[in-house]
């Protein structure tokens, strides 16, 4: 009895005693960047070649794009930046979170030969775990490739989506004299010649199935629509008929293609199949429909049209050809390009006088705009990720390609100085 | 007649359960405690007066704005501080024997009047040595300016790491809020960039502090769904098993993790 009544006691005593949980809300990180330590890639055998460097500076400029890091400084890493790290074990992870980092990259080489194999390794500071690890087998002069490779398996690993950075450029240039078409990692570096028909080259646009581009050229003086294989180099033409063959877009299935066709007439919007034989006819106008994208899902396409007076944004349903009117606000709206994830439609809009580039909503909601600074953006084309746009800038009698992220921020040029670069296109990745 | 008794009462005991007895003597007990709790008497002898103690961490993380949150009392020490001054002036008005004094003073302007008569050369000299004090105190100045905008500069820096704490308490106890604290701090831990997830999540954890501001058992409450979002929530916490300061009593906090500021943008 005494038990139970002093139990009694305590219980009273204590109910008034517990107390309630104090509730916070956090509704904004304290930093919106990853603090991320990039070691230098070490040699596992033999002695330290040039290869670590390129890696290093493809590797930055790639995570520097992304926006995602904070990348520390290397003059205050420890001794562990000297160790290879391979295992999370054999990783010291008490001298990193004592730079206050959160991720750590370490990484090694070895040449086999002409044979380049490299290690790397991304690890997680805090929970001391493997995030992701990668064995890269290529030849020497692969570097940048398996950077760019790496760079992507690190977005992978940190965000669920894959990064565009083993992806490629095609634009078209007058390095040449002419305006040929032009192919180039997505940092500008290697460049490269893929078409020479001292001509006009416009348009380009990747297949997504294969190492495959498609241009619009006047080779053969009407604006025909090719198709072209990177890597074999052969050419065929894939709409030859009188008037424009232009705006060549693959579905994302590779399926089939939207193009602007005008038979001697009118231009309007005609799906294609891959063989270049019309499979419908989307839009029958008096105006100039032009410049067709693919809704990501492949019901919608939209385009440009002068039908109210001024050329505007409209979508056309692919079943019902039904039309209906995107943009209202400007006077000159063009060159749209329907983003990966459906989300937005990327377009660019005079305004005082200079052509911006904005993203819209495919309901019509959500305009806004994402370059201020001066001169002519045009041709804005989404990432395979959706997380950048390419597009050209026209300033001071130069035009050159330019990346930014999907809001705007992080814009830099990559095209070298010295040509006019237009009519940027990306590719899917590139295996 | 005592062995009547006796037996009746025998008789009457085997009538009672044997268990009655302590029945009735514990419901005697609780009906004695019951009103003693509600009177609060208990309570009394449980509560320990609590001196409200507020916390300014001035040594190692400098707060970027100290004046933030009490204008009342630095405006008023501001306003003291300018008005000494004139004050100082008057005391010697303030007495009405100096003010006798005054006419023989006023008697030195002649006196005056004759060394003008002298040369114009001391009017100049005057003129110059005003000029050199003026611009002596303007180099002052310049210098002084200089070494509070180097301390500015060298006070901007820790600044960022300091962690975001709200004056909190009343009358002239103004201090850092311990909540604002705990909140500052497992905010500065998190590290998410809005282009690693979709902006609408949410993920809610319960962690325990002790005094010591040591952390304890944590447990995620709610998940946001999204594996990235959660992982960063969780190495926040992870980052946070230290406050760098007491806390006035244990306790547990609950706390959401969401990115509403960041879709307001």
């Amino acid at each position: 009895m005494n038990k139970l009544s002093s139990f009694i006691l305590l219980l009273t005593l204590f109910l008034p005693l517990t107390a309630q949980a104090v509730r916070i809300e956090i509704s904004a990180p304290g930093e919106q960047t990853i603090p991320l330590a990039l070691t230098r890639f070490l040699p596992m055998s033999g002695d330290a070649t040039n290869s670590a460097a390129e890696i290093d500076r493809a590797l930055i400029a790639d995570l520097d794009l992304s926006g995602l890091f904070e990348l520390a400084d290397r003059s205050a890493f420890l001794s562990d930046a000297d160790e290879l790290g391979l295992h999370s074990t054999q990783v010291d992870f008490g001298q990193w979170r004592l730079l206050g980092v959160d991720a750590v990259v370490k990484g090694g080489y070895r040449l086999e030969g002409e044979k380049l194999v490299v290690e790397a390794r991304l690890y997680d500071v805090v929970t001391q775990r493997l995030l992701t690890g990668r064995r890269y087998v290529g030849r020497v002069g692969d570097e940048r490739r398996i950077a760019h490779s790496f760079a992507d398996q690190i977005m992978l690993a940190l965000t669920g989506k894959q990064g565009p950075f083993n992806s490629r450029l095609a634009y078209i240039s007058t390095r040449s004299g002419h305006k040929e078409l032009y192919l180039m990692e997505v940092d500008g570096q290697n460049p490269s010649r893929l078409t020479d028909h001292r001509s006009i080259v416009l348009d380009p646009d990747f297949s997504p199935l294969r190492k495959e581009i498609i241009y619009t050229s006047y080779k053969k003086s009407n604006p025909d629509l090719y198709r072209k294989e990177i890597y074999t180099g052969s050419e065929a033409r894939l709409s030859q008929r009188p008037g424009l063959n232009t705006g060549g877009r693959y579905r994302a299935d590779g399926g089939e293609l939207v193009v602007t066709l005008s038979k001697g007439h009118n231009s309007d919007i005609y799906l294609l199949g891959t063989d270049g034989s019309i499979h419908k006819r989307l839009t029958t106008h008096w105006g100039i429909d032009v410049a067709p994208s693919w809704s990501p899902e492949g019901d919608k396409i939209a385009f440009v049209s002068d039908r109210r007076g001024n050329p505007q944004i409209f979508i056309v349903d692919i079943d019902s050809l039904k039309v209906e009117r995107l943009t209202f606000e400007g006077k000159y709206n063009a060159t749209p390009d329907w983003s990966p994830t459906g989300e937005w439609i990327a377009f660019t809009r005079r305004t005082e006088g200079q052509f911006d580039i904005f993203l819209i909503r495919p309901d019509g909601t959500g305009e806004h705009r994402l370059t201020f600074a001066p001169g002519n953006k045009e041709h804005p084309r989404f990432s395979p990720d959706g997380r950048f746009l390419v597009y050209s800038l026209d300033l001071n009698d130069e035009k050159s390609i330019h990346v930014m992220r999907a809001d705007g921020t992080g814009d830099r040029r990559i095209s070298a100085p010295g040509g006019n670069d237009t009519h940027p296109a990306w590719s899917g990745h590139w295996q | 007649m005592s062995e009547y008794y006796r037996h009746r009462l025998r008789q009457l005991q085997k009538l009672l359960e044997p268990g009655l007895r302590r029945m009735l003597l514990l419901s005697f007990v609780l009906h004695l405690i019951v009103p003693i709790i509600l009177s609060g008497v208990l309570k009394v002898t449980h509560k320990t007066p609590k001196v409200p103690v507020y916390r300014v961490n001035l040594v190692n993380k400098p707060v970027k704005d100290p004046r933030a949150g009490r204008p009342d009392a630095v405006r008023a020490k501001k306003k003291k501080k300018v008005k000494p001054k004139p004050i100082a002036k008057q005391i010697p008005i303030k007495t009405p024997k100096t003010v006798k004094v005054e006419p023989p003073v006023k008697k030195s302007p002649p006196v005056k009047k004759v060394q003008p008569v002298k040369t114009a050369e001391t009017s100049l000299q005057k003129r110059l040595a005003e000029m050199q004090a003026e611009m002596e105190r303007k180099a002052k100045l310049d210098k002084l300016k200089a070494s509070i905008a180097a301390q500015q500069e060298d006070l901007g820096r820790p600044d960022v790491e300091a962690p975001v704490g709200e004056p909190d308490g009343t009358g002239e106890e103004i201090g850092v809020s311990d909540i604002r604290y705990v909140e500052g701090y497992i905010t500065e831990q998190w590290r998410l960039s809005p282009y690693q997830s979709p902006l609408d999540l949410e993920a809610e954890v319960k962690v325990y502090y002790s005094e010591e501001g040591k952390r304890g058992h944590w447990e995620m409450v709610k998940k946001s769904g999204n594996a990235f979002f959660d992982d960063t929530v969780k190495n926040a916490i992870i980052k946070s098993r230290d406050l760098g300061q007491s806390l006035p009593a244990a306790g547990e906090f609950e706390i959401i993790f969401n990115l509403k500021d960041l879709q307001n943008r």
